[in-house]
């Protein structure tokens, strides 16, 4: 699939909120790739740093944030943009869409308009060609009865409905890559699952590869290609979605995975990961989770261990990895 | 048969929405409750599941009377709670507590840990004193936080750790009831764990019943020893919990079990997902509410309302097909039960 | 993700001045606060050590010494009766002060009760609202002069006058918030566990309305010190032997051309004092703000 470049390439990209501190980053370190029509999920918990990740991506970072590492896509430093080359990058080449649509569209237009303004900030069209393109999205994202709702204002719309707005306004130039953060975070579960099937179909209609932010092992099983989990503002663990589920290589993912409740399982009590997350302004010494990790050891509470490939393209930034496997799981 | 500690029958909410066109005297009004009755007996877990805006938590305020009900009863303990006075009720909330879902929002900011522990006793006239505050270092400790935190005010928590302070309010004045209203859907999958399990262990020490709200699946199946799902206001179906998630028998129930993500790549499917959104409570639609989205509706379903009614022990469905769509039903979701157990070991 | 969600290890409780140092620092970082401290700091002190700034009584006449420019002898010159300004204005700044400070206190209990009483009890809240409108429909200086013209000139009328026009917009401050907070989870929990309307306004809702509050009394304050003058100057305030600051502006204004210090002096006491308060007010609310207090916590 990957024959040539990524499409997006992060490489030790670093995000500081407060330099000099002393306070663990909220991203230190972090690089992955995304293949052309590629899923990509970052797993990971408040704190863990997915979203600003995300953020840096999009360019949308606070200008007091300390950056640095690279970031490029389709071989283009993103991180030299000018603000003037960022909005032709922003929208065209990489659509966004957040978790409370509610708060990324225009209350006071309709959201035909605001489908039509976006089409032709980016294309020159006619009013009407661009408001039968905009009802034709409508109809892409699942929309019934399209040309009626263009005139709908968002607060008439469900927070679903709203939704699949965002899409379509994300989706209208055809970008190559589509960051959407915790896009059914606030949702219904039913309507979860119709999101989670419209961005899968949309992948192949619209040749977009997808970099997903959750903290929902459940949507990760349902959707990704590849996995990348965070912890404390580090990769974890990176691999394709079947080595992380048959055979996490970090204790944190094994955790993750046997704390998220499962509905066929008849256990009263859920598998928990004990303690919390760092605190950011006295982080411990050596590796971030040892102080939660059931496989820990003395070394651990001294070394921070790097990201490293430990079988096949499975990467984990834990010393134990090679003895994690299924078979010696206590 | 010993009555079970909370007894609600046909209990009703109608919301009256100020009209935006006042030429229409007639205000719309908004069905949030339409006829809800079930019992919890002492020491149980009944889980609450619905999609928001079905009115799960209207009820659980309901019957705390945090809210006045337009009709119906509630019997706590024998007692008629909706026809209490102000100050036998007041008495009684120490019985009856409740634990919230945002845990931003439900601890007073100005008050320090052991004040919000302490106000349930408090306002029911206990004066502040070394034995209820060694209370409060109890009672923070059965919650699993350290009893020197609290001198300290709520902002300086993370979110798992107010909503162990809110657990520890609810539970302070040693009720019998606890309405746990979404109360771990806002935490982090690992805190997440961490409370369902706190809130068991404190059940089985303090014999409380749990009326668990709650819009996971998967979460409540965890905790509730029967689970009731409510669609529009009204109950579809309510069973044991093993009997529901072995044999749901409305099409709502499986439609919402369906929507559930699959805990393991290998098992995605193309699934039949529930077609469209709840429609709004103001303009319910006419006879069973749940049709326009069923995939079994017939003409019966458009005009008839159905009625919750026993189908095996225990197990009460509101679907006129019931019988039908579960024997239908039962070859396809017993395989999928089985593929999904068979990809966990 | 500005989520502080992370903070799991609480660190120990901090001592009390480190406590008052941070919370005393995003005050002082306020420009605006700091400016409005500074100066209303200085008209309440003057105003608090006046027998030591001054050792001229504010009525002694002294006909030689009329119309006196301010000189090294007085300081801010003297009036048509050779009486010290600088003495008159200082003691004019206790009525002044003492008039505005009366009015915010009448503002702090009538104001936080109705409006604390509209914010909860909705069925109370139509008509203690309707009369609010009522009477803020008139403007406020209007209301204020026909109030004062109604009960005859008097310290005591000005401070009813301007509690009647300034009540009801603090109510409808409080009331407001009093909206939002009764509505948040923390309140239903108190009423859940059994506390009456009383103990819930009391220690739940109206502590955390003390936000706005606390910036509404400050320019109250501000509002109520120019209002005092506006009646004064009109005749309707204290009577002419007190000088408050209204009144010397009315008395100078006769002799505008030939000792101009007359109007100036007390003009620009107003000023300042109105000044410093709206800032101190401007400077509260940025701080004091809730929507940043949030992102804090």
């Amino acid at each position: 699939m990957k024959a040539d470049a990524p499409l997006l390439s992060i490489r030790d990209l670093v995000v500081d909120f407060a330099p000099g501190s002393g306070r663990l980053p909220a991203v230190d370190g972090v690089s992955f790739d995304i293949g052309a029509r590629e899923l990509v999920c970052v797993v990971g918990e408040s704190g863990s740093g997915k979203s600003v990740s995300a953020l840096a991506v999009m360019g949308l970072l606070p200008e007091t944030a300390a950056v640095s590492g690279a970031i490029s896509f389709e071989g283009r430093d993103l991180r030299a943009l000018t603000r003037r080359q960022w909005r032709s990058v922003r929208g065209q080449q990489i659509g966004m869409i957040f978790q409370e649509p509610m708060t990324s569209l225009n209350p006071v237009f309709p959201i035909g308009r605001q489908l039509v303004e976006t089409l032709r900030a980016h294309e020159r069209m006619s009013l009407r060609a661009s408001r039968d393109r905009a009802a034709d999205l409508l109809d892409q994202v699942g929309i019934p009865s399209p040309r009626q709702r263009l005139d709908d204002y968002p607060h008439q719309l469900s927070g679903g409905m709203r939704q699949r707005v965002m899409i379509a306004i994300a989706l209208s130039c055809s970008p190559r890559l589509l960051i959407a953060d915790e896009p059914t975070t606030a949702l219904d579960v039913t309507i979860q699952g119709q999101l989670l099937d419209l961005l899968n179909d949309l992948r192949e209609t619209f040749a977009t590869a997808i970099l997903l932010i959750t903290h929902n092992m459940g949507v990760v099983a349902e959707v990704a290609d590849r996995v990348v989990v965070m912890y404390s503002g580090r990769i974890a663990e990176q691999a394709d979605v079947f080595s992380i589920f048959d055979a996490p290589r970090h204790p944190y993912t094994e955790g993750l995975l046997a704390s998220t409740p499962d509905l066929f399982s008849t256990e009263r009590r859920l598998t928990t990961i004990v303690g919390s997350m760092p605190n950011p302004a006295a982080p411990p010494p050596g590796c971030l989770f040892a102080p939660r990790c059931p496989l820990a050891l003395d070394m651990c509470a001294r070394e921070r261990p790097e990201l490293r490939s430990v079988v096949g393209g499975q990467q984990s930034a834990c010393l134990r990895a090679e003895q994690m496997a299924m078979g010696d799981k206590p | 048969m010993r009555e079970p500690l909370l007894r609600v029958d046909g209990l009703v909410k109608h919301f009256k929405l100020a009209s935006s066109n006042n030429l229409i005297r007639q205000k719309p009004v908004v069905r949030a409750v339409n006829g809800i009755a079930f019992d919890i007996a002492v020491g149980e877990t009944l889980g609450l599941v619905g999609e928001s805006g079905c009115g799960k938590s209207t009820v659980g305020r309901l019957i705390l009377r945090l809210i006045e009900p337009t009709a119906g009863s509630v019997r706590f303990a024998g007692e008629d709670v909706l026809a209490m006075k102000p100050a036998p009720l007041r008495h009684m909330r120490k019985d009856m507590q409740i634990i919230f879902q945002d845990p931003h929002a439900s601890l007073n900011p100005r008050l320090t840990v052991e004040e919000i522990i302490l106000e349930p006793l408090l306002s029911q006239g206990a004066r502040p004193s070394p034995e209820l505050s060694r209370h409060a270092a109890d009672t923070l400790d059965k919650v699993g936080l350290p009893a020197r935190y609290r001198h300290r005010h709520p902002h300086q928590f993370s979110g798992g750790q107010r909503q162990r302070i809110g657990i520890a309010r609810a539970i302070a004045s040693n009720p019998r009831f606890v309405v746990c209203d979404e109360a771990v859907s806002a935490l982090d999958v690992s805190v997440q764990a961490q409370v369902v399990n706190l809130l068991q262990d404190i059940k089985d020490e303090m014999g409380i019943s749990y009326l668990f709200i709650g819009h996971d699946l998967a979460v409540v199946r965890h905790i509730a020893d029967r689970i009731a799902v409510m669609y529009l206001g009204r109950i579809v179906e309510m069973a044991g919990t093993e009997s529901l998630f072995g044999a749901p028998l409305h099409p709502y129930t499986q439609a919402l079990m369906a929507a559930v993500p699959v805990h393991h790549p290998r098992l995605r499917r193309e699934r039949s997902r529930v077609r469209g959104e709840l429609p709004s409570p103001l303009r319910p639609p006419p006879g069973c509410h749940f049709h326009p989205r069923c995939p079994f509706a017939q003409d019966k379903c458009r005009s008839e309302s159905p009625l919750l009614r026993t189908l095996a022990a225990g197990h009460e469905v509101a679907c006129h097909f019931a019988e039908e769509i579960a024997a239908a039903g039962r070859n396809t979701e017993a395989s999928a039960s089985r593929e999904a157990t068979d990809a966990h070991h | 993700m500005a989520a502080p969600d992370m903070l799991d290890t609480v660190g120990e409780r901090p001592g009390a001045l480190a406590r008052v140092r941070a919370g005393a620092a995003p005050f002082l970082r306020n420009r605006a606060f700091v400016t409005g401290a500074v100066l209303f700091g200085f008209i309440v002190f003057a105003t608090a050590a006046t027998p030591l700034l001054t050792d001229a009584a504010p009525n002694e006449l002294s006909i030689r010494d009329r119309f006196q420019p301010p000189s090294l002898q007085f300081l801010l010159g003297t009036d048509n009766l050779g009486r010290d300004m600088l003495a008159r204005v200082l003691y004019g700044a206790r009525l002044s002060l003492g008039i505005g400070l009366s009015v915010v206190l009448i503002n702090a209990l009538l104001g936080v009760a109705l409006g604390a009483l509209a914010g909860y009890y909705s069925r109370l809240d139509d008509i203690l609202m309707r009369i609010a409108d009522a009477l803020m429909a008139f403007p406020a200086v209007l209301l204020a002069i026909g109030i004062a013209a109604a009960l005859g000139p008097s310290a005591v009328t000005a401070v009813v006058a301007l509690s009647v026009v300034y009540v009801p917009r603090t109510a409808r401050v409080v009331r407001s918030s009093v909206l939002v907070v009764r509505e948040l989870d923390f309140v239903q929990a108190a009423r859940a566990g059994g506390a009456t309307d009383l103990r819930i306004l009391r220690r739940h809702v109206l502590p955390n309305c003390l936000a706005p509050l606390i910036v509404q009394l400050s320019f109250v304050f501000a509002y109520a010190v120019l209002s005092e003058a506006v009646l004064s100057f009109l005749g309707l305030g204290a009577p002419p032997t007190v000088p408050s600051w209204g009144i010397l502006i009315s008395e100078g204004r006769a002799y505008l051309r030939e000792a101009p210090w007359l109007t100036i002096v007390p003009g620009i006491a107003i000023a300042i004092t109105a000044l410093g308060l709206n800032l101190l007010g401007d400077g509260l609310r940025d701080v004091l703000d809730p929507r940043m207090k949030v992102e804090q916590g």
